[in-house]
């Protein structure tokens, strides 16, 4: 009985152990919460640019997946790291920040709010936010805005809607199959995607007679 | 010249250089507006003396007897002033007879620099050839026609001078090409026009320091710092180079080179600055009036019918007097009054080609550019700024129309006793004065400027002439004032000749004549030494003062053959002590000023010359109202005849005179004074330095001016400790405090006295001098295969070229931080339009980046508008811009309008170029990215948000 009592003793001592060995692979202290130290942007800074990033130093070595930004107006954030600076983050907005507006940016780490940031922005005598959406969409729809209307001996294009060239054309010799072929030829030289374009034909307005 | 000066052959300026406007500026007015106070403590005014003799002095009558002279001389003088300063010189009132003097001076001529530039010298002989019309108008001293031609002459020999005289690589020296010069477009050209335009008066600065290299340099460089400060403001940039001792000593050796060819080809340099003034005096008499002009244009206008003549004859007198802000070209105004009229771009350039041919475009711009110095030199109420923003001019209906013809009888009244005719109108008497065989140029004058006046209120209608009236209510509010500050200033005067007579007073001020007597007499003889026992504290000061001298040149000859470097910097100190009058707080001026902006150093110049004398100096055009309140309280209260009138009248400029009396006041004065101005001045530096941790807007105008006050603050203890600490510390170290604040206070009274308006060289006439021979071709506009196309349209021309600079000096984008250095100073040159580019710099510095409205501002200022009125750019179309009108849909939009659109918080704006359909081409700013010009092979923008287009008027 007392060899029972001693062997169940050693047994639940053991499984103690175990347990215990088994809890100490599975914990993990939990690591200080990162301090931002400082910020490209002074605490309540004004006449921010509307194009500037944000970059963030902490304490100590960051990883930018574990950073995670909520911002007041909403932003949409890509989040990178410093290159050569493991704790700095450099919080890059999509779009450019509205002009002349205050900012409240609530950075967390892991979940876990660590810093509030805000500033204002400067005042602007144009609108960057609208202009960018503008040239976004000139870029989506009218990809070689730049280059039409263009003209050489054989045709002339214009854009007569988005992603739409309208072609007119200058040599009756040339077919219309072949001046399209040349179009798309021109706007791959240029950058364009030509099959991405739709090409019509317009007849020339006829000259006038006496 | 003319002016007897046999008397004067003792001092030693006035025999080397006669009397001249820089004696007469520097020394004899100032001299007469500080030493008359001091009445009989005065010892004269003090002159020019070379270097190693004893200081010279001119008594006070004798330097008014000069000024009379050298103004009558100069022409400066109609028969009235004339009068009025000969009484008061009876009257002994010499300060009221400087005060006259320079307002007299002022009046006349203006600002020689602004208005009599070097190509328009030339262009008044070929306007007067033009006109057919030779002066006739003399007096027995003056004869404008001659005046004029005389000076070209001489002109032209002055650029063979310096030709001769110079080298392209000399001249290198004095303007590298690699600094920065600020917000002015300074070119080569316009720096050398600067120099020989002034000639005259920096080579006299030189001459006050003969046999002195050193302090000479130091005075023609500080002159020209003067110069460039007061004329020619949108220079000022250059001011912190002139501190450098190479540019310093070469600047002077270029001066001089060209006095040497001077002297070599016999002419001397009070000719040229005397024959100068007289040409200058000689252009009013010479340029058609207002009035005339409005008559004359008349007469040569191809319009068909006389209404439309006169139409368009009062819109340009009109666009004359509302564009008064700034100096515009005859090419400028002919198509603000076309535009007025609605005149079309054929018919305005054959109404240029008349204009120009009858010579009449060098009148109206002249005239023009004259009011636009007067505006800005004068204090206009608000109604009169407007009247002025409706094309009248204020000051030729200063007088109503009834005060006027009563003049007119009275003038008639007067000229029938001299000419023993009767007659009905001034027009009468002036053609009976022309036709005399000597016709009287006093006569003629004030017959043209009553016809002058008069002539402006015919060309007013009803609605004007009610504004006019109202105006005149505003002018009387004003004078009121200004009397009633006249009044106050006369209470202040009562109450001191009150207080002189009381009882307690009278025997205090027994006491001090008697101690000053007493003193006078009373000296101790120690060996061969006289020592005055009761004036012993001025005397110890002057003993201290030689014995300084004396041990620091002994020091500097000695050290001048040590060449190891602590021998040099001991060396270098020395010399700066003496470039600083040997004081501490003078070398580090003197320090100050080589390793600074010189922006900052003209302050310093001021103030620190103040506290060189313990609050003094003879520049009594920079005293600080400040230092001025300070004194004023302590002369309070010490009290005594000559303080107390000091003190009620005027503020620190008398005190160094009160110091150099070397009375028994003066002796106590000079013991408290120095206790109390330390405490102001520190109180006011820390208000400099409270304003400027506090307030942006106050560093950003700092900032403007290229002064690094960071450095500033830094460098002071810096230079001190390191260059002058063994000086400092054998002197006075306990200065430095007063230092530290002379300097603060002397930015701050630099940053806010300073004029901040651009002063844009005009186009047409103001340009293309025969002095680009000397200093060689400029870059000013992009030329060949890289010039815009105008294609007929400036404001595409100006709009490209905008984009092309900013490109080809590497700052497009354009954003705040490369707004000022060398890339953007060579673009502002490029640009050829100071005015313009400030307008770049201030949107992107204002705003971060270089705004779309601001391009738009840039391209309207570069094409002759105003650039003002331009609001955010979703506002353009509902609150125009000045000179704009708004059409709406892009359908209405032309190749140079301004399209606006007015989507977004608040919008775009740029130059249309082209219409292509779903899009249009443009040309605009901060629409591709951040700060970012684009031309037209880059700038396309939506028709669909185009909501319109500004279009001039």
């Amino acid at each position: 009985m007392q060899h029972f009592f001693r062997k169940k003793t050693i047994l639940v001592l053991l499984g103690i152990t175990l347990a215990m060995l088994v809890v100490s692979f599975l914990y993990r202290p939990s690591k200080p919460l990162p301090r931002v130290t400082s910020t490209s942007l002074a605490g309540s800074s004004t006449k921010v640019g509307y194009f500037d990033p944000v970059s963030v130093r902490f304490n100590q070595s960051i990883n930018p997946s574990l950073i995670s930004i909520k911002s007041m107006p909403e932003e949409s954030w890509e989040i990178t790291a410093a290159t050569g600076d493991p704790t700095t983050i450099i919080l890059n907005h999509v779009q450019y920040f509205r002009v002349n507006t205050e900012y409240s940016l609530t950075i967390f780490y892991n979940n876990e709010q660590i810093h509030v940031l805000k500033f204002r922005t400067a005042p602007q005598q144009s609108d960057p936010r609208y202009v960018q959406e503008v040239n976004n969409e000139i870029a989506r729809d009218y990809p070689l805005a730049t280059k039409v209307p263009y003209e050489n001996s054989n045709f002339k294009i214009i854009y007569s809607s988005p992603l739409t060239l309208e072609i007119t054309i200058k040599n009756p010799n040339l077919t219309s199959t072949e001046i399209i072929a040349e179009v798309k030829s021109w706007v791959t030289q240029n950058g364009g995607n030509a099959s991405a374009h739709k090409y019509i034909i317009s007849s020339p307005s006829p000259s006038p007679t006496n | 010249m003319s002016i007897d000066t046999t008397q004067f052959q003792g001092f030693s300026y006035i025999k080397d250089n006669g009397v001249n406007k820089y004696l007469v500026e520097e020394y004899l007015l100032p001299g007469l507006a500080v030493q008359s106070r001091l009445g009989k403590g005065s010892r004269g005014i003090p002159l020019p003396t070379p270097f190693g003799k004893p200081q010279e002095f001119i008594k006070l009558e004798d330097a008014a007897t000069l000024v009379l002279s050298w103004l009558e001389d100069n022409n400066h003088l109609y028969s009235k002033d004339k009068g009025q300063l000969i009484k008061l010189m009876r009257k002994v009132s010499y300060e009221q007879f400087a005060t006259i003097a320079s307002k007299i001076y002022q009046d006349r001529i203006q600002d020689p620099n602004k208005l009599f530039t070097v190509a328009r010298q030339q262009n008044l002989e070929l306007y007067r050839e033009a006109q057919k019309k030779q002066a006739a108008t003399t007096t027995p001293k003056f004869d404008p026609g001659k005046a004029i031609s005389d000076y070209n002459r001489l002109y032209t020999q002055l650029l063979r001078a310096a030709n001769l005289g110079t080298s392209p690589a000399l001249f290198q020296k004095i303007l590298p090409a690699d600094v920065p010069v600020g917000r002015g477009d300074l070119s080569k050209q316009v720096l050398a026009q600067i120099i020989m335009q002034n000639i005259t008066e920096l080579r006299g600065a030189a001459h006050a320091y003969v046999g002195d290299e050193d302090k000479a340099t130091q005075a023609v460089s500080r002159k020209l710092g003067e110069i460039i400060s007061y004329s020619y403001p949108e220079q000022t940039a250059y001011l912190n180079l002139l501190g450098d001792k190479e540019i310093s000593t070469n600047l002077n050796k270029f001066t001089e080179n060209v006095e040497q060819q001077l002297v070599h080809d016999g002419i001397k340099l009070a000719e040229i600055d005397d024959l100068k003034n007289r040409a200058i005096a000689a252009s009013g008499d010479v340029i058609a009036t207002e009035y005339e002009i409005y008559q004359q244009v008349q007469s040569v206008l191809p319009l068909s019918s006389e209404s439309e003549k006169k139409q368009f004859a009062k819109s340009l007198i009109q666009s004359i007097n509302s564009s008064a802000g700034r100096p515009l070209s005859s090419d400028e105004l002919i198509s603000l009054a076309g535009a007025r009229i609605g005149a079309d771009t054929t018919q305005l350039q054959t109404i240029k080609t008349e204009l120009e041919k009858s010579g009449l475009t060098f009148a109206i711009e002249y005239r023009q550019n004259e009011l636009s110095v007067i505006v800005n030199s004068h204090r206009l109420t608000r109604s009169e700024h407007n009247l002025l923003r409706r094309g009248i001019n204020p000051f030729k209906t200063e007088k109503s129309e009834a005060d006027l013809t009563i003049e007119k009888d009275k003038l008639l009244k007067e000229f029938q006793i001299d000419s023993g005719t009767k007659f009905a109108t001034i027009a009468e008497a002036h053609q009976f004065e022309q036709g005399r065989d000597k016709p009287n140029i006093n006569w003629t004058r004030r017959f043209r400027e009553h016809q002058d006046h008069l002539g402006a209120y015919t060309l007013l209608d009803f609605n004007e002439k009610g504004l006019v009236n109202r105006s005149h209510i505003g002018r009387r509010i004003e004078n009121w004032r200004s009397k009633v500050d006249e009044l106050q200033t006369k209470f202040f005067d009562k109450w001191v000749e009150f207080d002189e007579n009381l009882p307690w007073n009278k025997g205090i001020r027994a006491a001090y004549e008697w101690y000053d007597k007493l003193a006078e007499g009373f000296v101790i003889k120690v060996g061969t030494t006289q020592i005055p026992i009761f004036r012993i504290v001025p005397w110890i000061y002057d003993r201290i003062d030689e014995w300084k001298k004396i041990t620091t040149l002994k020091a500097i000859a000695k050290t001048s053959t040590w060449k190891n470097p602590v021998g040099k910097f001991i060396h270098w100190n020395l010399n700066q002590y003496k470039l600083g009058d040997y004081t501490v707080n003078g070398a580090l001026y003197s320090t100050f000023r080589s390793a600074w902006g010189s922006g900052t150093k003209w302050a310093l110049e001021k103030s620190v010359a103040l506290a060189t004398k313990m609050g003094v100096g003879s520049a009594f055009k920079y005293v600080t109202v400040s230092a001025s309140r300070t004194a004023t309280r302590l002369l309070l209260q010490i009290g005594g005849k000559t303080l107390a009138k000091t003190a009620v009248k005027i503020g620190t400029e008398a005190i160094g005179a009160l110091l150099a009396a070397g009375t028994a006041i003066g002796t106590a004065f000079s013991v408290v004074l120095g206790a109390l101005m330390v405490f102001d001045l520190i109180k006011l530096g820390w208000n400099f330095v409270k304003n400027f941790l506090s307030s942006s807007d106050f560093r950003g105008s700092v900032a403007k001016f290229g002064l690094t006050v960071g450095a500033i603050f830094l460098a002071i203890p810096a230079a001190f400790v390191s260059t002058l600490s063994v000086i400092s510390l054998l002197m006075l170290s306990v200065l430095q405090p007063v230092l530290l604040s002379l300097a603060i206070i002397g930015i701050m009274i630099f940053v806010n006295n300073h004029n901040f308006s651009d002063l844009m060289t005009t186009v047409r006439l103001d340009s293309g001098s025969a002095l680009q021979q000397v200093v060689g071709d400029i870059v000013c506009t992009l030329t060949g295969s890289e010039a815009p196309s105008k294609a007929g349209n400036p404001k595409l021309a100006a709009g490209k070229c905008v984009a092309q600079l900013l490109t080809q000096f590497g700052i497009n984008p354009l954003t705040e931080s490369n707004a000022v250095g060398a890339a953007f100073n060579s673009f502002s040159s490029g640009l050829g339009n100071g005015a313009a580019a400030a307008e770049a710099a201030r949107s992107a510095t204002s705003y971060k980046v270089f705004q779309c409205v601001g391009f738009d501002v840039v391209v309207d200022i570069m094409t002759g508008g105003s650039g003002t009125g331009w609001g955010n750019a979703n506002t353009l179309l509902s609150s125009p811009p000045s000179g704009y009108k708004p059409v709406l849909g892009v359908g209405s939009c032309l190749p140079g309008d301004f399209f606006v659109d007015t989507s977004g918080v608040v919008g775009h704006t740029g130059i249309f170029v082209s219409n292509a359909g779903p899009y249009i081409k443009c040309m605009d700013a901060n629409g591709g990215g951040p700060g970012l010009v684009r031309d037209e092979s880059s700038c396309v923008w939506p028709s669909a948000n185009v909501a319109g287009c500004l279009k001039k008027n």
